[in-house]
């Protein structure tokens, strides 16, 4: 049934700190998707070389296998699939009612957009922006929570989310221990060839002394079978606060970025690295609102969409294709549209470290995330005492507390 | 096989579905049924594993047994709840019974 979200959160949290002390950059994804899309131009024609996003912000210098980014991208596909295949979660699914494809289409490309809008998606502007002392991640973050929540009121609209269609109930066809069987040494063998791909991958880039990318295909897989494991879904960490008042993944959330933003303190503490600051500004504030509305509309975000992917699920992918298309077109309007001039431009880069230092940018994440905690109080008690209403096991109460 | 075998008054098939659909269409249609009677729910979203028995729960709602696995495939057996608990997306709609069931509903009870 997989992981609880609190300790994966927490682990990726731990990790995402190591990956930045050993290579200097953060666990990130669509400035990588931005990339692709530039490749995707190229190949149609145009010369994004020449479009100022391309020059300034994510440069193209060759292909996806010899960057970090790329390699992080590729192994979380892969470790998710891994991770997939191992738990017999792997089904090729695709939705009975056709609108979810546009609709994830048209998600996907809004939350690329309005991620690289604002320098980064749930990663970058947030799990791993706000261990940077980043204000910008703070901005993001909220301005995310605000998107989501007026994305459920657009999919909550019947016309949007689709009729519920019980019937009587009949016979169940189950399968045959045989055709399970089959299923099984389909999956497994696939999962031997990617592991002995990805080890080769390793061995290769070790034996030609590019460590950075070895190491990007290592940490990129962990990443990937965690997020699949646990599921970890950013998007119904905000989601789930305004369909059912859930508080189960935002709680886990908070874990952790707590655990992210000590282990990365304890990081720029000890190496005396500067922490990476975006700028904070307009472009904050409507990207992350567009992140936040485009997710909801996908159903997943730029991490949730790449697991879902791999596990078989058809609208992922063609929100995947939606976030490329989504950053590319901020791409070009950066300079063509004057995106940059108008929104970006003067918005300064705030570290909460001119707050008092790294200790002082400490204090404040923790408090503001202890209040972000406190403010989700009302729903967590409310929850807890309908469970407890309903006379259920104990060990189910604890789950929810926890 | 035939452990995994259960019956139920009204089946729901949300495979194909993501989060946060089976969880809606799940409580959608448990409120559409009366209390007592059972429905048993196929989802294939990994995230749904959880968060359908979850918010089914919270809700009001028992579920009956363990749920069982095939493949990528998960099963619920739900019984609605008496009352239906909690504030989240279906519950504003005014309670709406299955049209094309009350036929069969109707033979139920005599």
């Amino acid at each position: 049934m997989g992981l609880p979200p609190g300790p994966v959160f927490a682990a990726l949290g731990a990790l995402s700190a190591a990956y930045f002390a050993i290579t200097g950059t953060v666990w990130a994804v669509t400035g990588e998707f931005t990339r692709l899309g530039g490749h995707a131009v190229e190949l149609l024609g145009a010369d994004p070389g020449s479009w100022t996003y391309y020059q300034e912000v994510t440069a193209l210098e060759g292909g996806p296998l010899d960057r970090t980014d790329g390699w992080i991208v590729i192994a979380m596909l892969a470790g998710s699939l891994l991770a997939a295949l191992w738990a017999d979660d792997f089904r090729v699914r695709t939705p009975p009612l056709r609108r979810r494809f546009p609709q994830a289409l048209a998600g996907g490309i809004v939350a690329g957009f309005g991620a690289r809008l604002a320098f980064g998606c749930n990663l970058a502007a947030m799990f791993t922006g706000i261990p940077q002392f980043s204000l910008h991640a703070w901005l993001f973050t909220l301005t995310t929570a605000i998107g989501t929540w007026l994305g459920v009121q657009l999919i909550r609209q019947r016309w949007w989310r689709g009729p519920t269609r019980p019937v009587p109930a009949s016979a169940r066809q189950h399968l045959t221990a045989e055709q399970n069987r089959r299923r099984r040494v389909r999956h497994l063998s696939a999962f031997t060839v990617i592991v002995a791909a990805l080890a080769a991958a390793c061995l290769l880039y070790l034996l030609t002394e590019r460590p950075l990318l070895a190491v990007a295909v290592v940490f990129g897989t962990v990443f990937g079978a965690l997020i699949q494991r646990g599921q970890i879904c950013f998007t119904a960490a905000f989601r789930d606060l305004w369909v059912t008042r859930k508080t189960k993944l935002s709680d886990a959330l908070v874990i952790g970025l707590a655990t992210a933003v000590i282990t990365t303190f304890v990081v720029l503490l000890v190496t005396g690295m500067d922490p990476l600051t975006k700028p904070a500004g307009w472009g904050t504030v409507i990207g992350g609102t567009l992140f936040g509305l485009g997710i909801v509309m996908a159903g997943a975000c730029e991490t949730g969409m790449m697991y879902r992917a791999m596990e078989g699920q058809t609208v992922a992918w063609v929100a995947f294709g939606g976030n490329v298309i989504g950053a590319t077109v901020l791409a070009y309007g950066w300079d063509h549209w004057g995106i940059h001039r108008h929104l970006v431009a003067s918005a300064p880069p705030v570290s909460l470290t001119s707050f008092g230092g790294l200790w002082g940018a400490l204090v404040i994440s923790l408090v503001l995330l202890a209040l972000w905690w406190l403010a989700m109080s009302p729903r967590r008690t409310s929850r807890l005492s309908r469970l407890n209403a309903e006379g259920s096991a104990p060990a189910e109460r604890e789950e929810v507390a926890a | 096989m035939s452990s995994s075998f259960r019956t139920a008054d009204y089946s729901l098939d949300l495979r194909g579905e993501s989060c946060p659909y089976p969880v809606i269409h799940t409580l959608e249609a448990l409120h559409g049924l009366r209390p007592g009677e059972t429905i048993e729910i196929s989802t294939d979203c990994p995230q749904a594993y959880r968060n359908v028995p979850d918010d089914a729960r919270a809700a009001g709602h028992e579920l009956l047994g363990e749920p069982v696995k095939e493949g990528a495939t998960m099963l619920f057996v739900f019984r609605r709840g008496d009352a239906v608990l909690g504030r989240h997306l279906t519950e504003e709609k005014p309670r709406r019974r299955f049209g094309f069931l009350r036929g069969r509903r109707h033979q139920h009870e005599q």
